[in-house]
């Protein structure tokens, strides 16, 4: 369960803002909490209950993560993230934009543009209605490109600066 | 991505994402944790780094803690898959202790209160039966990573004894040896009466009565368990040995 499944959580944890250390300290609290409920999980569901409880530990935790302020200080951090490498500064931009997203809709977009869950899948894990995950997305793919396209005209701003 | 026909459109990745959007989803969906995390993760649960498959790490606890009382042979074999998943009720088990050790230890500071642990065995939490699911662990208000890496490898490591002691029953039966296998189920039971994996024992009793054909007690046996942990994996392979449903 751990080989096929911790992947999959610590990326969830580090979606909703964690740091990479920390995500991996929520994804193994999520095993051990999962571990005193193993006869009550199917086989089929061991990824839904895993990372259900990853996003309601980030949820519990989300007063204690600071996440980025992009109003204010978006610029400033752009230019912090030019010297990082380009994969790993894609990664924190993706999760620059992500930040600009309403944190219920960002789950649905989580789990559908990046994990690959269904629709179903995705209700039955947020336990919301079919239809809520079809209109919740569609405003996060709002919410989450025209944060990107801010993020882009702001790198290119640099870039011709 | 496996995807399954649903009601959304295409996910962006695949369609309508600008180069940049696409840059940036696909660096995102393609994040894993580095091995050397991997690694400490599947320590601090009480899997071995060197075998997140846990075949190995069965072999590797069976050879090291009982070999000298229990059998010869240990670990040559699979393990069960629920014994895979024992591994990690282990580690529960361990945590708990764990934390209990910092109450016990005169020189050991205790943590701070922002580090301790949520507790590792949530209470049962009404599941969603239309779906066949189960609704995930609820951390408590005042979980906190990080967890104490480091506490729990040595209470795992006291409780390596029951996984072996069950592994080697499980050598047992497949052996064709399955009065050794209840002989070693009894000293289970006998020396951990609340220990991780006393669903494990009493499945693997089943199997070794039916082994035995000690049928009618096998039986008995698997009812009470069925009942008590109906729904589970476990209850559904015991109904199968015992023979309360067919295959």
């Amino acid at each position: 369960m751990f080989n096929d499944h911790h992947a999959i959580v610590w990326r969830a944890l580090r979606r909703r803002g964690l740091a990479p250390d920390a995500a991996a300290d929520a994804t193994q609290e999520t095993f051990l909490l999962a571990a005193g409920r193993l006869p009550d999980i199917r086989p089929e569901s061991e990824r839904a209950f895993l990372i259900q409880t990853a996003l309601r530990m980030a949820h519990t935790l989300s007063r204690k993560v600071v996440r980025w302020e992009l109003d204010e200080d978006m610029d400033k951090r752009l230019s912090g993230l030019r010297d990082a490498d380009e994969r790993r500064a894609d990664i924190q931009l993706c999760d620059l934009a992500l930040a600009r997203v309403n944190p219920e809709l960002a789950e649905v977009f989580v789990l559908y543009e990046l994990e690959g869950l269904s629709s179903p899948e995705i209700a039955a894990l947020l336990e919301i209605p079919l239809g809520s995950v079809a209109s919740r997305l569609r405003r996060a793919r709002e919410q989450f490109r025209a944060a990107a396209a801010r993020i882009e005209r702001s790198l290119r701003k640099e870039g011709e600066a | 991505m496996n995807r399954p026909l649903d009601d959304l459109p295409e996910p962006l990745l695949a369609e309508g994402a600008t180069d940049f959007e696409r840059r940036l989803l696909g660096a995102a969906a393609n994040e894993r944790p580095s091995p050397e995390m991997s690694a400490r993760m599947a320590q601090a649960i009480g899997a071995s780094a060197a075998a997140l498959g846990v075949a190995a790490v069965a072999k590797e606890l069976a050879a090291e803690a009982v070999a000298s009382k229990a059998t010869a042979g240990v670990g040559a074999t699979a393990v069960w898959p629920w014994i895979a998943a024992g591994v990690l009720g282990l580690a529960v088990a361990g945590t708990i202790i764990g934390v209990q050790s910092w109450k016990d230890s005169p020189t050991e500071p205790r943590p701070a209160a922002s580090q301790t642990m949520a507790p590792a065995v949530a209470p049962p939490l009404p599941g969603s039966p239309a779906q066949g699911n189960v609704r995930a662990a609820e951390p408590s208000a005042g979980a906190s990573v990080p967890a104490p890496r480091g506490r729990v490898a040595p209470a795992v490591g006291v409780l390596r004894e029951q996984i072996a002691l069950l592994d080697a029953a499980r050598v047992a039966i497949a052996d064709g040896s399955s009065g050794r296998a209840l002989d070693l189920l009894r000293r289970y039971q006998e020396r951990y009466p609340a220990g991780s994996f006393l669903p494990e024992a009493a499945a693997l009793k089943v199997e070794a009565l039916v082994k035995l054909g000690r049928n009618a007690e096998a039986r008995r046996l698997a009812e009470r368990f069925v009942a008590d942990h109906r729904g589970t994996v476990l209850a559904d392979r015991v109904s199968r040995i015992a023979g309360l449903v067919r295959p």
